[in-house]
């Protein structure tokens, strides 16, 4: 048969998010995967010209919906570098509570959106149970239940007292019981596995030349996150990253999987080791300089470049999301792949758009 | 998918993991972050909420003495309620309801500078200002600015007239806000702001359909 082109999104009932994908393909396999980025693009780095640099953390936290704390605490780490202040202990180990929070009801949403990809409904259901814990945990903490706010220019805003933490921890055993519970049915599951293993294989050397991030990075054996660069409590906490080596889907399903497991172990060792301590340091300064930012999202590693004049305004913020640095490895994955994989392939690098297109 | 048997009659059996929701509503979590109010009183109109404000719902005109809040337009993130002098802004627990038109939260309050003019305009209130006679000279005071108001109708009146205008609809509306009260820590704080508030912008929503 010819050569057919099928727009794969923006609206596509197993997307999420409005991803753009021309494939082109011959009979059923795919041959080429044509990106277009763009659909849904905000200009929020734009709004730094008319909103003061704290008034941005709100901002960048609306850059994603899912990891809006990540977002905040990475400009808020890059702007105390640039001013010359440290966030009090204190402050450094509840924003890693609350990213680790954040990250495992992430991989919960995705476990939850691959499962229906596949179409394991009752699982995407059963996902969506376990984060409603997670997402009840940040409403009653932080005041919100996606957009937590909590992070400012010097520190955090809300604490954390002893029965939360207790309620947190009981919260936590239960998630943890029944992320256990899950595993047989997800990960070792036959038609699961049907579904996924050997489908859209990256080698390690592959991952590394086309520059993935995150857990597509980590699934092909590459041992890179963020958190190793000991940003807020990570140099007082241990961390391991977690790696497979198979690089393809079913691998990227059990990473997501087993760093829910060992969110759940460093949120437990911050809230054993949370230091008394004031909340937030005063800023007193204009920002000026320039800085690079790292850390690491749900997606794989988030990247922020700021660049002040003493203004009240900054200069730039450009922002390079994981999904930005995924794409590339996911038109690799695609050629050889059957249409009717492709929403599979597609999902298994948790493509945030809204992300990628600010 | 013969593990997810298990769990899928599990499930059956054990009672539903969600609420219905209009009729069963859960308690409010205590420090949520839910729809903004204003004690217009004790506002200063200071103007650091307008200022700090990210999306910039927030307006406030100290000269007429307004309070203006879009609240399709606030995003719930606290840091007005964080940098208030004055904390007269709160948040309640609950998000807003939603509506199918788009109304404003419109407060008018004293601003402080129109309160010290117009004391200053009274002949009375001047020996006040300076000082001395403290204790003899208020209930001349507050019987004056009554007599004021009621003919004028405008804004701007004294502050006594303003304390004196906010103190009747919060005795008309108690029964109203009581039932809206809940068991929570703030029970006692909040219902009085609300009878403030709320009778105000209810006139305020009559006049835009009128």
């Amino acid at each position: 048969m010819a050569r057919t082109i099928i727009p794969f999104g923006p609206q596509h009932p197993v997307l999420p998010e409005p991803l753009h994908l021309k494939l082109v393909l011959e009979d059923e396999i795919v041959q080429e995967a044509l990106p277009a980025v763009g659909y849904v693009h905000r200009g929020l780095e734009k709004l730094t010209e008319i909103r003061d640099f704290n008034q941005m953390v709100q901002i960048v936290e609306r850059v994603c919906g899912i990891c809006s704390m990540i977002h905040a605490q990475c400009y808020c780490q890059g702007l105390e570098e640039m001013l010359g202040i440290t966030a009090p202990p204190r402050a450094r180990y509840l924003r890693t509570i609350w990213s680790e929070l954040h990250r495992m009801h992430s991989h919960l949403l995705w476990l939850g959106l691959f499962a229906d990809g596949m179409g394991f409904e009752s699982q995407f259901m059963q996902c969506w149970k376990i984060r409603e814990r997670i997402m009840d945990v940040n409403e009653a903490t932080t005041g919100n239940r996606v957009i937590v706010s909590v992070n400012v220019v010097g520190g955090v805003r809300r604490d954390l007292n002893d029965g939360q933490l207790r309620w947190i921890g009981s919260i936590l055993d239960q998630v943890e019981a029944e992320l256990k519970a899950l595993k047989k049915p997800l990960i070792d599951d036959y038609t699961v596995k049907k579904r996924t293993v050997g489908k859209g294989v990256l080698t390690a050397e592959q991952v590394y030349e086309l520059g993935a991030a995150g857990p597509t990075l980590r699934a092909s054996g590459v041992a890179q996150d963020m958190r190793m660069t000991r940003y807020a409590a990570f140099d007082e906490l241990v961390f391991t990253p977690v790696v497979e080596t198979e690089g393809d889907c079913h691998a990227r399903l059990k990473v997501r999987y087993r760093e829910l497991l060992a969110s759940i172990d460093i949120v437990r060792a911050a809230m054993r080791a949370l230091p008394e301590g004031e909340l937030a340091v005063a800023v007193k300064d204009k920002p000026a300089g320039e800085i690079v930012t790292r850390v690491e999202q749900p997606r794989g590693e988030l990247l922020y470049y700021l660049k002040a004049s003493g203004k009240k305004n900054l200069d730039r913020v450009r922002i390079r999301t994981p999904t930005f640095a995924n794409i590339p490895p996911l038109l690799a994955m695609l050629p050889g792949v059957e249409l009717a994989d492709v929403p599979v392939v597609v999902l298994s690098i948790d493509p945030c758009i809204s992300c990628t297109e600010r | 998918m013969f593990f997810m048997t298990k769990t899928v009659f599990s499930n059956l059996f054990s009672r539903y993991a969600t609420r219905l929701h209009p009729f069963v509503v859960r308690e409010p979590f205590p420090d949520a972050r839910g729809e903004l109010y204003c004690e217009i009183e004790k506002c200063i109109f200071c103007m650091t909420c307008q200022r700090k404000c990210p999306s910039q719902c927030i307006t406030v005109d100290n000269k007429a003495g307004t309070w203006t809040c879009d609240p399709m337009a606030c995003v719930y993130c606290g840091v007005c309620v964080d940098n208030c002098p004055v904390a007269c802004l709160h948040q309640k627990q609950t998000y807003r309801a939603p509506t199918p038109e788009r109304l404003m939260l419109s407060l008018t309050g004293t601003p402080p500078r129109a309160a010290r003019l117009a004391k200053a305009k009274t002949p009375e209130a001047a020996p006040a200002r300076a000082g001395e006679p403290k204790a003899e000279v208020p209930p001349v005071k507050a019987e004056e600015p009554k007599a004021e108001a009621a003919p004028e109708k405008g804004e701007g009146p004294n502050e006594e007239a303003a304390s004196a205008k906010a103190e009747e609809p919060k005795l008309k509306a108690a029964p109203a806000a009581k039932p809206a009260a809940k068991p929570a820590a703030k029970a006692q704080a909040k219902p009085k702001a609300q009878a403030a508030s709320k009778p105000k912008v209810k006139a305020k929503g009559g006049k835009g359909k009128a």
